[in-house]
Parts: C-alpha cells; structure tokens; sequence
C-alpha cells in the first residue's frame, strides 16, 4: 500500500463545504426541535394522539412517551435522522467509484500506482470522517439549543451516544450503494434501488410495531430495526444493533472491492 | 536494439469482445526500449482498447500483456509507478486548479520535481491557476500532458496526444517526445495522423477492425509514399503527356481544365511538364491512411477479398 492517505485527504477537503453545509442544516434541526420541546412538554394530550395507528405508523413502534425530554427527541430527531442522512451516505456511496466511472476520471486515477482496493477504502474512511465532523456540528446545535430551553433536560453524554449510533446505519446505506454501482451501470437505478430500501425499511419498522403477525418477521430485514425507534433514548441505544450493522457494512464492502477489482471499468 | 531485454511493451495474443464485438483479435506486439511507436487505426480499430489492456482498466477476453516484464493485471500498481498515461477521452476534475492537480496526482505518485512540472508549465505555455472547468479543450489536453509526463516515467502510452493541440503546442510537444526517446525513455502513441506519426515516430503498427495488419519502420513506408496531386489548367491538357511521367500513375480527368493523379517519388519530371501549361491552381494531398495500407498490403487485401 503506497503514499496512503492522498485520496483521504482529498476527499475531505473537497467535502469540506458539504460537510459545513450539511452541519449546519442539521444543527439547525436540531436547535429547531430543541425549542419545540417546551410546547409539547405541557401538551400531555399529545401522547394520546401519537398511539392513534396513522402516528404510529409514521413515527414508530410502541410510542415513547414524546413529552418526556428523551421520547421527544427519540421521536421527533432521532427516529427521522438517518432518512435526512441518508441523501448524503447514498450519494456518496454513488460517488466512491460510479461517478468518477461514468465522468472518466477513473481513467486517469487507476493508471496511478494505486490499486482500485486503496481507492474504495480511502473513500469509505473520508465518509466516516464526514459524518462524524457533520455530527459534531448537529451537536454544538444541540448544545446552543438546550442553552436557550433548560426544561429539556438530557444527559449530553446520551446525546453523543445516539448521534455515534447514526454512524452505522450511515455507512450501511453508503456501503449497499456501493455495492451495487459496482454491479449494476445505472446510477439512476442505484440510487432507486437504495432509496426504496431506506424508506421501506423505515416503514417496515413503525409498521411492525404496529400489528402483530409473524409476518412481521420482515423488520429483521429493515435496517431500522437494527438502528433503533423513538425509545432510543429512553432505552439506550441498541450496541448489538449497531455492531450487526457495521459487520453487514464491512461485508457490504468488501464484496464491493471484489467485484470491482475484477471488471472492465467504463463499459 | 531489439534485443529481447529491450522489449519494453509485449502483447500477446490480446483478443478483447465486447459481446459480439470483437474490438481486439490475437494481437501480438513488441515494442522495445528507446523508441518512439506509432498506433495508427481508423476510428473503432482498436486502439484506445488496446492500451485500457495495457493499463489494466479493461481485461483481455484471451491473451496477455507484459510492460517492462511485468503482467499488466498481476503487477499493475508497480507496473504503474513508471508508467504516464494519457487517455483519449480525457476527464479531469473541474473544480481542481491545474496546480491542485499537480499536487493531488503528484502525492500518488509520492511528490515529484517541481522544477520539472514548471519547465513543462512553461514550454506548454499553460495557465496553471485556472480551474478545469475554464479550461478549453486544448488547455486540458496540456494538462493531461503534464501529468503524464512530471514524474519522467520509463513509459509514455498516448492516447490520440495531440488532438485539439494547435500547430505551436504540437512542435512542442513533439519536441518533448524526442527528449523522451533520446533520454532512453519509450513512447506508445496513438493516432490518426499519418503526418505527424511520420516526423515522430520511429516504428508504426497499422490496426484495422480490431487486427494488427502491419509493423514498419517509417524509413521503410516513406520510400512508398505517394501523394495525390491536382492540378487546374488553363486551355487544353494532353493527359497522355502525364501519364508517361515516371511515378505518375491513375491520371483522370475531372471537370474542365482539371486533372488528378498519383505521384510516387520524385516531383520534378511533374513539375517540369506541368510547365509547358498554364497552371491555374495546384492541390497536393496526402493519402489516406486507408490508401497507404491499400498500397501497401493491396495484394493480400485484395485475396481477402476474393475468398469472402
Ligand atoms: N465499452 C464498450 N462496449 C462495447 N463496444 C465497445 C466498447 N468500447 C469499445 N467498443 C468497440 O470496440 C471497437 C474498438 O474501439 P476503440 O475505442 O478501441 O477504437 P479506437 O481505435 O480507439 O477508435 P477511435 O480512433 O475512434 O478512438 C469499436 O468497434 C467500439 O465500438
Ligand atoms: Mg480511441
């Protein structure tokens, strides 16, 4: 492995305004929800309204109780995170090998004494560093936040907990997009494939909370349900999950680096 | 020269379809050490194909290739490391400056002399402070070449280098390929241009319909140049009076006044004749690269035909 590291540092700094961008976008989520939570503090009825079955089917399974400080945020910010994330993970996923593919780049870049292996690898890890840098950010929202509502009373070191545990279903999506713009030519049909994937895992989860039936055993497939619902917070993050994930991203990848080591690049 | 150490390029019986395509059939190759070689094809012969197999962006349907000895698959990362590409259809990245892309290629390749990338800057007369995406098409050719040629690398493979050059930068850059060569260094080049592979190259490999149909030496197809040679002629032509020049063959009439036909060597028993007329215009064309080869393999071609 030679002058590792290039790729990396590139890709970053090339993120950097994205990452800003999208940072800030979220911090401003964050800060936005943050100040909700005093309104819906005193509006006990609301959790009445949440067990009715059309919120449940959009917001998660065995309601949290949302007028608490951690159901809320479980609720209202965690459970619908990844689905805002997951724009980024996937079109950087595309962006690992399909686009610099259909654009030629690669052309140039592989003719480099780089081997195709060094080029996903260095891509995936400057995506986990992206995320984390834009998590940080959503975070100093959160801080800025809480400052300005001291009634939402949540333990800061849960809160870096349940935004690290964004990462795993993050880099799972990216990885799954990987995967299959590796495989398949279209980015358009990539994107399709993965973006239905996302949202019906999603639903696959508030669903099965839903009703009870054994078909229900599909939610094994969702990747929410891995990630976690609306009682994260409450509950404490699922590490078992979260590990499972990222086991699934590393078989993701390194599926990826064999197919892509073997086949013909821009055809 | 030409000894089997020299070999710097060996392909063997490369054969590449892209379904039924048959892009590559059994090429075979070798291409030694200090020379400047030629790959000359119409459109959709081969060529860029080929040297994707070379740079192991594309893998052979049947056959091998080895770069300096080395497997261009097995050993490609190493293989890489004296090896400057240019592609045909080159994609740069457009947010990048030409100094961002300097630095960005150049740390994969561990740093490279910037002494060496400013003199090629400046004998390429480029702007290096201008982002991609501003750039011409000319201009990003100039910096695909100074990309494949900042770390000196043993190999230069070419694709189609100096499409979209203007006449200036092609002196330049035909200078650059003879420093290369004389440096000991080799060049793969492609192109359409039998001119130019004429002043630069040493050697010429001719690729039609995904086959290697000739190797020469330019010395050797020089001697067969011929040209096309019309000429505008004011009052009556004995078209006789050509057709018993030396070197002068398949003389035709076309519209009033004017003929054509073919020169082989010499010029003078041409020009001396023409004097007796008056010359109202004269065109000189340089053959095809199709009618080259049809002189050349004419025979053969013809058999081919006939078995079809
Ligand atoms: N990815 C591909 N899929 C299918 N056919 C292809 C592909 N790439 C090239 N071909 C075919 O292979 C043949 C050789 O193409 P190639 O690009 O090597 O020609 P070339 O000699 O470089 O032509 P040009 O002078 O136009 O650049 C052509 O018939 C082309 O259509
Ligand atoms: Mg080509």
């Amino acid at each position: 492995m030679k002058h590792t590291g290039v790729i990396f540092k590139r890709i970053l700094r090339d993120s950097r305004t994205a990452i800003i961008a999208w940072g800030i976008g979220l911090a401003v989520y964050a800060i936005f929800t943050v100040v909700i939570y005093p309104f819906v503090q005193d509006f006990k009825e609301i959790n009445e309204m949440m067990k009715l079955p059309i919120m449940q089917a959009m917001l998660g399974d065995k309601a949290a109780d949302v007028t608490s400080p951690g159901g809320f945020l479980g609720t209202y910010f965690f459970l619908m995170m990844p689905l805002i994330t997951a724009v980024y993970s996937v079109l950087y996923g595309l962006g690992i090998t399909a686009a610099e593919e259909d654009r030629g780049t690669l052309d140039v870049l592989l003719s480099y004494p780089l081997p195709r292996w060094q080029l996903i690898l260095e891509k995936f890890a400057a995506l986990v560093a992206a995320l984390a840098l834009m998590l940080a950010i959503t975070l100093v929202g959160f801080v800025a936040g809480m400052i300005v509502t001291p009634s939402l009373e949540v333990n800061f070191g849960d809160l870096i907990l349940a935004a690290l545990n964004l990462l795993p279903i993050n880099l799972v999506m990216a990885a799954l997009t990987l995967l299959l713009s590796t495989i398949l030519r279209s980015r358009g049909l990539v994107g399709g494939i993965v973006g239905t994937f996302v949202f019906g895992s999603y639903f696959v989860k508030t669903f099965s909370a839903l009703v009870e039936d054994p078909l229900t055993n599909i939610r094994y497939a969702s990747i929410f349900h891995y990630y976690g619902g609306s009682r994260m917070m409450l509950d404490g993050v699922d590490w078992g999950g979260a590990l499972l994930l990222l086991v699934v991203t590393g078989a993701l990848v390194a599926l990826s680096l064999a197919t892509f080591q073997r086949r013909d690049l821009g055809t | 020269m030409n000894n089997k150490s020299d070999i710097v390029i060996h392909i063997d019986g490369l054969t590449k379809h892209y379904g039924a395509v048959k892009a590559l059939s059994d090429l075979h190759l070798d291409v030694y050490r200090g020379e400047i070689f030629g790959y000359l094809g119409p459109n959709g012969a081969g060529k860029t194909t080929t040297i994707r197999v070379l740079l192991d962006l594309i893998r052979p349907t049947a056959g091998r290739a080895e770069i300096f000895g080395l497997d261009v698959n097995r050993d490609a990362v190493p293989l890489h490391e004296r090896l400057g590409n240019l592609p045909g259809e080159l994609a740069l990245w457009n947010h990048m400056t030409g100094w961002d892309l300097v630095d960005y290629l150049g740390g994969l390749r561990g740093g490279v002399d910037m002494n060496y990338v400013r003199e090629l800057v400046r004998r390429l007369d480029m702007d290096m402070t201008r982002k991609v995406k501003a750039c011409s098409s000319g201009m990003k050719r100039k910096l695909g070449l100074i990309q494949a040629l900042m770390h000196k690398p043993d190999l230069l493979v070419l694709d189609e280098p100096t499409n979209g050059l203007d006449p200036l930068v092609q002196q330049t850059f035909h200078q650059l390929m003879r420093e290369v060569r004389d440096a000991g260094r080799t060049v793969f080049l492609s192109s359409h241009n039998l001119p130019e592979v004429e002043t630069i190259c040493d050697r010429v490999g001719i690729l039609r319909a995904g086959r290697l149909q000739a190797v020469e030496r330019i010395s050797d197809l020089k001697q067969l140049r011929f040209r096309w040679m019309t000429l505008h002629i004011r009052g009556d032509v004995d078209l006789a009076a050509f057709e018993r020049l030396e070197g002068v063959s398949d003389v035709t009439r076309l519209v009033n006044g004017t003929i054509r036909f073919r020169v082989a060597g010499e010029l003078d028993p041409v020009i001396k004749a023409a004097g007796q007329y008056h010359i109202v215009d004269l065109a000189y064309e340089e053959p095809s690269l199709e009618e080259i080869f049809l002189e050349y393999y004419g025979e053969t071609e013809t058999t081919e035909t006939k078995e079809r």
